[in-house]
Order: C-alpha cells, then structure tokens, then sequence
C-alpha cells in the first residue's frame, strides 16, 4: 500500500481537531445556580457512564471522519512489481493492433492474412469478460486509430474490425507498438494487453529491438503476437518499375527497367512479365527463364512514344496468392519537342570539331545532320561568357563547355534558371578560372571547383571508376555486359570538393569525384571534372559517351516524372497552367470502369497554380481532369519491401515475449498501480459522517 | 407601604373571586364562613329536645303549644377563618431564571393572598420557613396591618436550607384554631417531613393548600451547550450538558411533582402550580376560581 499523493498524508493532524474542539467545549462552560440539584444528580449519575461512552463515540467518528478524509485525499493505492507476464486481476483493458499493411492482402486460396486476422480477433472478443474493453488500431506505416482507446463497446469494435481492409502501404509496427504503450500507460489498475495480429512479415518486425526494449520498458503491458502466416508462402512480385534511360520523348527510345523478385523457397521457372501501356495496350512481353529463390532479375523494355503528353506504363506478371505486387505502374510525361543550349567558352574554332561543344552537341543528337531535324530535341549554341533569360528559359537542359566565369548578369540568369527547374550541366576547361567560377556560380556548384591540375605525371592520366556505380546515371555500368567506364581516362581536370548534400556520378579511379551533382531550388546541376572535348580526357571519344549523355539527359529530365510516381498516401501535387486558377478538378482513381471523383479546386502555390490530391491509398494510375482535358497523370507504386513476406524467426517473437520477465524482470520492472482506494474511502468518509450526524442526534434528543 | 409586592391585577381578580374556607372554620367572630359550634345565630340548624340549664329564649313555643313537648331551635353560627401564609424562605427560593425569583414570586403571592384575606374580613397570619419556623406574624384581622405585612415579607431574604416537615410542625402548633394554611414552596425537600407536616395540619383540621412555587426552567431544563451548576442549598457542583440528560431530568422531575400530588391528595391537600414563568393574576385567579367551583363540602 502507498500514497500517490502523499503529501495529503499531513491532513492526518487534522485529527487533533475534533478533539480540540472537544476539549474546547469541555472549557466553554456557563454557569448557574440551581435549586432543583438534587434532580439533575440524580439523572447525571444514572447516565454519566453512557454520557462517557456516547461522547468517546462521537469524538471517535469524528476522529475518524478526518482520517478518513485525509487518507482519501492521499489517494492509497495498492502497487505492484509488475512485469509483462504478471497477470493482474479485473477486466482487461486491451489494445488491438491489426496489421492492414499490403502483405496482409496475401491469400491461401480461401482467405487473406487479414481475413484470418479478423476472425482470430473477432474470437478473441467473443471470449473476453463482460467489462474487459478493447481499442482497435489499424497499422500500416501509419497508425490509424478505427477505436481510440480501450472501450467496452463491443459492437463498436465488431463493426470497426469488420469495415477494416488492407492498405497498400509498408508495414512498421514499432510505431503503432510506441504510440499502444503511450495510450495504455495512461490505464491503471486494470491488466493491460496489446495484441498484436500481424503476418509476422520480417519488414513489419524490422525494428523488433526496439519492440523488444519498449516490452522490457513497459512490463505492466502484456504484449501477445497473434500470427496468422507460414513460412515459406512463395510469391513472386514486381518490386521496382522506373526509367533507366533515355528521355521519355515522341519517337525516341527510353529504356524502362522492372525488377521482378522471387520471395518464396523455390526457383520461379519461365516468369513471364509484360509491358502495357495506358489502357492495357500490349507494348512488350519479355520471360525470365528462373529466378532463384531471393534473387532478383531485371527486365528492360525499350520503348517508342508516338503521342506526347501524360502517359503510363504498366508491368505485369503472372497472378499468384498475392495480387499486390503482380503488376507496378509508372506514369510520366512524353515530350514533343525539347530544346538543350550548348553553351561555348569558344565558339569561334575554324574547325568544328575543335569547338568546346561538337562532341556533346553530337552526343545529345545522335542521328546524321539530314535526320537531325526529325529528332525530339532541338539543339541550340551560345556564348557562354554571355547569357540572356530568353535564351535558356524554354531550354530541358543548359550545357556549358569552358566557360569562363561568368558575370553577374549570367551568373543571376543562370541561377533563376536552375532554380526555376532548369537543368545545368558544367564541363570546365581552359577557360575556367576555377577560383572567378565559384566565386561567380559557388552557391549553384555541387562541388566546389580546384584550379585545373594535370593527373599523374608518371602515368599521364586517371582512369574513372569501373564499377560500384551508385548513382542511375551510371549504374547501368555496373552491369558488365554494358562495357566500362573504367577505360574513361583523364589527363587534366579540376578536383572537385563536394558538397554536403550533393551526389556523385563518377569517380576517378584514385577516388576523387569525376561528376558530382545536386538539386538546387526545382532543378539540378551537374558538374564535371573535365573537358567535354578530348583535349583533358578521352571521355567524348569514349563508346560510352552518347549512352552516358543520354542517360544524363534522361535523369535530368526525369525530375518530373518521378514526381508523378509516389508511395500510398503520398500526396501528388502538380503544377498546371495558369488558365485553369481556381477551376474544380476530378480524379479518376485505379481500376477499371471507375468514375471520376471530386478532386479539389486549382488553387495558387506560390507563383504558379497546382492541383493537390490526397487520397493515394491505392496502387496503380490516376488521371487528373480539369472539366475534360487531362492535367496530369500520375501512378501510385506499392511499397516494393511489401513483396517480401518472409516471416520473422518464431524465436524471435519468442524473445519478444520472454523478454522482459527474463531479461531484465528485476531490473526493469515497476512500480504500477494496481488499486485506487480514494473513492472507496470518500464514500465510507460520507456514510461515517451521516452516521455520526445521526448518532449525535439520537445522543442528544434520545434520552 | 411597600406595595411592591402587591399585584393590582391579582388583587382584584382575587378580590372579586374571594376566598371561601372549604372546611368549617373556627373563627373568632362572625364571618362568612361555617363555624363548628352551633349558636342561635341566624340560620336554623335543628331541634333538640330541652335539657335543663337550656337559655328558655331558644324554647319554640310552637311545637310546645303544639305537641306541649320542650324542644329547642339551634343555629348555625357563621365566623371568620384564620389563614396561615407559610412561605419558603430557603436558599433553593432564591433561584429564578428570570427577573423574578422563586422567594419573590413566593411573597408576592403571600401579599395577595393576605390582602384578599384581610379585605374579606378574615385573619391572616404569615409565618416564614426554612429549616424551622423563621418567623411568625400573628393572626390579624384589620387591613391596617396590610402594611407591616408587606414590609415583613419586602424585608424577607432567602437563606438556609429547607426543613419544612419541622417547620409545618411548628406551624400547626400556632394554627390551634381551624383555620387554612397556604404552604408557598418550590418544596425541594425531605418529602416525608413534608408530608408529615401536612398530615399534623390536616389532623388540626385545617384546609391546607399547597402553592408550589417552581421556576419555568426547572419545569423544562431548557440548557444547551456546558452547563456548570451550584446548588443553592450547599456548596455542590456539577458540569454537564443539560441536552444530554434533559430527558432523565424531566422523568425525575415529574416524578416528583407526582409525589407531591400523591401526598396532598392523601392529606386532602389542595394542591396548585405555582409556575413563575406566569403573572400573579393567573396564578391567584386561576387557583381562587379552581376553589370556587369545588363549592363549600
């Protein structure tokens, strides 16, 4: 037994009221003669022994009455060392976690882990005492509350746990586990429990060390897992779908890149996967001979575009026990026409090919000079020491070849321009004066830029990197039948010192960034350590060089479509033109014969206009319409971690449960109140004091 | 004069009513009231048959001429009555839980009485108690001596304990004639020689008449809170709360009132409240009318 406040336990002295004021009665004496004394001895002493026994009585229940009232006030409270196995006694208050996550959606033919998982739970209700009360959570990588806290509303929770249905989200319980055990520590004097009805999926239980160190820290919580999967359910899924080069533009190729990923104990024979474009159009169908148990293999489609605009692509495999992962959609945005500037330091060569851009310019359009005009980009050449907005503001990309450091007036244009979403792309040269550089563009660098420096004397050159590529515009390189870079060599280049926050392209083969790149404002930059031309390094001379160009363009102008592709729940937000302000917006959402929704109005976004759609929830493509005409298009990819439904070891939830009585029990177990008395106290403190009303009356007017 | 002690509204309400003696008197004159001895007064009484020696005045000369047989006529003779006023002076008198005390109400109800008394042509003689017979003021018939009488009782202070069976004792000795006594006392005494005392003054043939004299809070106990009280009559102390007892105090209390009754109804004593808590002309109207209708036995 202890106190929660125990400072009220100093309302104890109180007790020495009554019994001063008793005393003080005693004292408060009036006086009077009195003829008839013989009388009044008489009848005082036939009641002086009950007159003593009725004022011990009353000093007593008043006595009493203060204590009482005291130790109410100090709220006793029976606690207890109480760990996670203890069971306490009284109706539970429980808090159910079901697992909606996209892996629940995983079926045996006659239902899903999550329809296991509501019949487990629906059971568990069935056999709960009367006044237990219970809490219903979805989790996903969200927490979603359907019954906030404990609630002895059955009915409630039945119907909730009925309407419940599966996400396409990731599944994380830690964070649903943390924000159970917040909840249930507001909770006491009752046995707390959290169940947990999962698919035991290894990604949902990544972070069981912290599940496990908030069961040792919380040991007046039971947690059960109740499980509802088997090891070893095979399924074979598309797990990434996404460009890998090109640029997404009428009439030329892009390459597009699904990785298919076989979850299950046994190879995957003859899988077959099939590409569709917008309304199920058959582009591509591609079969991967195996793919071995947890391995992973790649199918590439290249793919032509014959109308500019919003478009999807889809990839398919065949159906198997879970539907989730069989298909991965993509959206982008296929281009008519686009411009890139080459910017040259020296535009004025006799020959051609000694200008600063002639090996990039023929690199970006790969076609003879008679073609080059059918060509989807549209190539145009400046000055690089001088820049005007008009030149670079409609261009995808700005190329600049030994530039000299640039003005102000250059400096500022090209700045609004990346920031605006434009793509800059810097190859020194003779020209640069890498100090005047930075100082000029510092703030735009994604590295900042050494003063020319020739490679090792003894060896003439350094070679790029051969493999590891981490970055896409290179990791295509890390494939060996695609050649290597590694025969990239350089004999004169700037270091570059990267930046925080900027990435890496390419390295020298000694480590030192090649190409560096980073995002600034909407748009990107990329900075190369070399010349564009042979004179510094043999890269334009390279086989590699027109796929590395291309793959650099595609990357750049791939920004807006990976803003088209997004996570469930994500929400998509899509610049549109100024004309549709303020115009009602529809939506149609995955599926087929799905109708148009209410999406929302076009509003302002700063200084642009945008339409902003929340409701991501499902996986696949929405068509954005302003009255209709399409606005956009966008694709909502499953969590590819979803895929795997490998379970967690059983020893490891075996752990989880034992763990904090075993481990650390002593240690960690606490003090949690287990009884309140207070109220109980204050009801006993009201019945004394009527009692002692009562008994005060009937001393005084009884006899 | 000390007309202090006089209540004009008594007074009169007593004078109108009067006071008759309920028993045959012997006074010492002629009055209103029944005398013992039968004279050749006024009223007829009876015939007797003549016996020598008989005055020849009272010989009906009718029935001898008659039936020539000697009777003669007898008369009731009418005299005057001699009330004895005792009034308690003991110290228990000198409680009052108002402006007026027990001793005082006491003496004013003596001084009515004695001036009704005395207004009718009667005798009136007071004789003050305590543990004896204090004092004794002989009979008188003459309203003149009102005066000293009210100057006797104004003088009069409570004192000593109470001993009314010695008292009455003394007071029937002095009552030789019959006559009434009004006993004016809270009677907080042996209640024994009290009745003792009734039993002498009804065994001389007096009308006694019992005043007793008590203080309404000693008739309610109406204390609340602590009380700490001091007997009149000794040195005695208690402290109590009265709310804690009231109830066994009134049993006893009436108890007594009851004995009281008991022992003037076997003396065939009349026997009358006097509560303080009310005016003097209640009491002695109150009390006077009571007699008037129990008539002449």
């Amino acid at each position: 037994m202890s106190f929660l406040v125990p400072a009220m336990l100093a309302g104890l002295a109180a007790v020495a009221v009554p019994v001063a004021i008793h005393l003080l009665n005693k004292f408060r004496v009036q006086k009077t003669d009195w003829a008839a004394f013989k009388f009044l001895a008489d009848s005082l002493r036939k009641n002086e022994r009950r007159l003593r026994v009725e004022d011990a009585i009353l000093l007593a229940a008043r006595c009493l009455l203060v204590a009482l009232l005291a130790l109410a006030f100090a709220q006793p409270a029976l606690r207890a060392i109480v760990s996670a196995g203890q069971d306490l006694t009284g109706p539970v208050a429980a808090l159910v976690l079901l697992d909606n996550s996209a892996s629940m959606a995983q079926s045996d033919g006659v239902a899903t882990r999550l329809e296991r998982a509501k019949t487990l739970a629906r059971d568990w209700l069935d056999q709960r005492e009367v006044r237990a009360s219970a809490a219903l959570w979805l989790v996903s990588d969200r927490v979603e509350p359907l019954v906030e806290s404990p609630s002895a509303d059955a009915a409630l929770f039945r119907k909730m746990l009925d309407g419940a249905a599966v996400s396409a989200r990731g599944s994380d319980l830690a964070q649903g586990l943390r924000a159970a055990y917040q909840t249930l520590a507001g909770i006491s004097g009752r046995p707390r429990e959290i169940r947990v009805y999962s698919d035991d999926q290894t990604r949902a239980w990544r972070n069981l060390d912290e599940i496990k160190k908030l069961a040792v820290e919380n040991p007046g919580v039971h947690l059960r897992v109740v499980t509802v999967s088997a090891a070893g359910e095979p399924n074979i899924g598309v797990t990434d779908f996404r460009a890998s080069g090109g640029v997404a533009a009428v009439k030329s190729p892009a390459r597009y890149r699904a990785e298919l990923a076989n979850f299950g104990d046994a190879p995957a024979p003859a899988v077959r996967a099939t590409l569709k474009l917008d309304d199920g159009t058959v582009l591509d169908e591609k079969a991967v001979p195996q793919i071995e148990p947890g391995a992973t293999q790649f199918v590439d489609f290249i793919v032509n575009f014959f109308t500019p605009g919003f478009h999807t692509l889809t990839v398919e495999i065949p159906p198997d026990a879970f539907p989730a992962d069989n298909r991965r959609t993509l959206a982008l945005k296929v281009t008519a026409r686009a411009k890139a500037l080459v910017a040259e330091g020296n535009a004025s060569a006799d020959e051609p090919a000694d200008r600063d851009g002639y090996f990039l310019a023929n690199a970006l359009v790969p076609l003879p000079r008679d073609q080059a005009a059918r060509y989807y980009l549209e190539l145009v050449f400046a000055n690089a020491a001088r820049l005007d907005p008009a030149t670079v503001s409609d261009c995808q990309a700005v190329f600049l070849c030994n530039p000299p450091a640039p003005d102000a007036a250059t400096a500022s244009v090209l700045k609004n321009y990346v920031e605006a979403g434009g793509n800059l792309v810097i190859f020194p040269g003779a020209l640069t004066d890498a100090d005047k550089f930075n100082a000029a563009l510092g703030d735009l660098l994604p590295a900042k830029l050494g003063a020319a420096k020739d490679a090792d004397r003894e060896e003439k050159f350094i070679a790029w990197q051969s493999g590891d590529f981490e970055h896409p515009v290179t990791a295509l390189w890390n494939e060996s039948g695609q050649g290597t870079l590694g025969a990239v060599r350089v004999s004169r280049y700037c270091p570059l010192t990267v930046r925080d926050g900027a990435g890496v392209i390419a390295r020298l083969a000694n480590g030192e960034p090649a190409v560096a790149e980073r995002a600034v404002g909407k748009g990107r930059v990329v900075l190369f350590n070399s010349t564009a031309t042979p004179e510094w390094n043999n890269l334009p001379l390279h086989p590699a060089f027109v796929p590395l160009t291309q793959r650099l363009l595609g990357w750049l102008g791939g920004g807006d479509d990976t803003r088209l592709t997004l996570r469930p729940g994500e929400p998509f937000v899509a610049a549109v033109p100024d004309g549709l302000a303020n115009r009602e917006f529809t939506v149609q959402p995955p599926g087929e014969n799905v109708a148009r929704e209410t999406g929302g109005q076009v509003l302002a976004d700063g200084d642009r206009y945008t339409v902003r759609y929340p409701f991501t929830e499902k996986t696949g493509a929405y068509r954005v319409y302003v009255g209709n005409d399409e606005v956009a298009v966008f694709a909502v990819q499953l969590d590819p971690a979803e895929s795997d439904l490998r379970v967690v070891a059983p020893e490891d939830l075996a752990q989880l449960a034992a763990a904090p009585v075993a481990a650390s029990a002593k240690q960690q177990a606490t003090l949690t109140v287990t009884r309140e008395f207070w109220f109980a106290l204050l009801i006993l403190a009201a019945l004394l004091a009527v009692t002692e009303s009562a008994l005060a009356h009937w001393f005084s007017f009884g006899k | 004069m000390n007309t202090n002690l006089l209540d004009p509204n008594a007074v009169a309400s007593g004078e109108a009513l009067g006071i008759l003696a309920r028993k045959i008197v012997e006074g010492y004159r002629v009055g209103e009231h029944s005398s013992p001895f039968q004279g050749f007064a006024i009223e007829f009484a009876q015939h007797r048959e003549y016996a020598p020696g008989d005055d020849m005045r009272h010989l009906d000369w009718k029935i001898l001429g008659r039936t020539d047989r000697y009777y003669i006529k007898q008369y009731e003779q009418d005299t005057n009555f001699i009330a004895h006023l005792v009034v308690d002076c003991s110290a228990s008198m000198n409680y009052g839980s108002g402006d007026v005390t027990k001793l005082h109400f006491a003496k004013g109800l003596a001084a009515c009485l004695a001036y009704i008394i005395l207004s009718q042509r009667d005798a009136a003689a007071l004789a003050l108690v305590d543990t004896g017979m204090k004092e004794y003021l002989p009979r008188t018939d003459s309203l003149g001596r009102m005066p000293h009488i009210l100057d006797r009782l104004a003088s009069l202070s409570a004192g000593g304990g109470t001993k009314l069976g010695v008292a009455l004792e003394q007071v029937s000795r002095q009552a030789r004639r019959r006559g009434i006594v009004f006993i004016v006392s809270d009677l907080f005494d042996d209640e024994e020689g009290f009745a003792n005392g009734l039993r002498l003054l009804n065994y001389s043939g007096n009308e006694v008449i019992v005043l007793h004299t008590l203080d309404p809070f000693e008739l309610t106990f109406p204390f609340k809170g602590q009380w700490k009280f001091t007997d009149l009559e000794s040195v005695n102390e208690l402290q109590t709360s009265p709310a804690d007892i009231r109830k066994s105090y009134l049993q006893n209390f009436d108890a007594f009132r009851a004995r009281i009754r008991e022992i003037c109804e076997k003396y065939n004593t009349h026997y009358a409240l006097a509560d303080t808590g009310k005016t003097l002309a209640e009491i002695v109207s109150g009390y006077l009318a009571f007699r008037q209708g129990k008539g002449r036995p």
